[in-house]
């Protein structure tokens, strides 16, 4: 079993086959964009999550909270161009924060043996996608999703 | 960066009724709860921090944020809650050079609890809300 929701987040989201690395917080220190770094190199993207931004219960059922919603932010990172390939060709997949949002909207994060949430998931609700951040000196672009997680306490 | 925060249905209900002016009563004060919370959570920084609380002083709602930032329009009432500065973007989202602190969204999902929901839509750097606002005017 998962113990934080990001971890659990994290085997839902590298189950999906889009090759994807999620790390909790922040990425390991090296971590490429593209790889190998070099003309020839293919894009590498990696997601991190930050969970608990807060965690609201619900309204009291039998005096005792039960329910919460957690506010979480995936953060989609990728490379914008390759710079050291001729006419520096995009290196972005404009579908991949669509793609990592539908998987996550509406699912229970269901997934099996060691993946599985902490506690009950009822539901998770994508917020909203975006904004697009392009950090253009620093060849990266970074999509933010905002994501709620309906779950047990 | 803004939130624009379109009113939940039962205030739509109230602007449907003709009674906007109290509908919109009721958004200032989730508003000035999101200010209030924003600005206790957003990152101050030291006192050799010659900007210090300069993103703080900076969160705001409606015309105070800029001119336009309340009203309503076809999709009901609206107010625009958020920061003007620059760099608020990149402490609400985070960058490469440092994590997120997100004060906006906190704010904004805390003061959403128990009220029935609110449509939010985000504005950023290169996507003013003013011009987004006009265009669909238009």
């Amino acid at each position: 079993m998962a113990l934080t929701t990001s971890s659990a987040l994290k085997q839902f989201i590298e189950q999906q086959g889009l090759s994807l690395s999620v790390y909790q917080d922040q990425a390991p220190d090296g971590t490429l964009l593209i790889t190998p770094n070099t003309a020839a190199g293919l894009p590498s993207p990696y997601v991190t999550v930050d969970e608990a931004l807060p965690v609201i219960p619900d309204q009291l059922e039998d005096g005792v909270a039960t329910t919460v919603k957690e506010h979480v932010t995936v953060h989609v990172w990728m490379a914008w161009k390759n710079l050291l390939a001729p006419n520096t060709p995009r290196m972005e997949d404009p579908a991949l924060a669509g793609k990592i949002a539908k998987a996550l909207h509406g699912s229970r994060l269901l997934t099996s043996g060691s993946g599985a949430p902490p506690t009950t998931v009822y539901g998770v609700l994508v917020h909203s996608i975006g904004p697009r951040i392009l950090e253009r000196d620093e060849n990266v672009v970074h999509v933010p999703i905002w994501v709620e997680v309906w779950r047990n306490l | 960066m803004s939130a624009a925060l379109d009113a939940a249905p039962f205030l739509k209900a109230f602007a449907n009724l003709g009674l906007e002016g109290m509908a919109i009563e009721i958004e200032h004060g989730v508003a000035q709860d999101i200010v209030d919370r924003a600005r206790s959570i957003v990152h101050v920084g030291g006192a050799d921090d010659p900007n210090a609380g300069e993103t703080r002083d900076s969160i705001a709602w409606g015309n105070d944020l800029h001119a336009g930032g309340e009203g309503i329009d076809t999709r009901g009432p609206y107010i625009d809650v958020g920061s003007m500065l620059p760099k608020a973007f990149y402490e609400e989202f985070g960058s490469v050079h440092g994590p997120a602190v997100s004060f906006l969204r906190t704010a904004i999902a805390e003061a959403m609890a128990g009220k029935g929901g609110f449509g939010v839509s985000w504005s950023g750097m290169t996507r003013p809300r003013q011009k987004s606002r006009a265009a669909r005017r238009r």
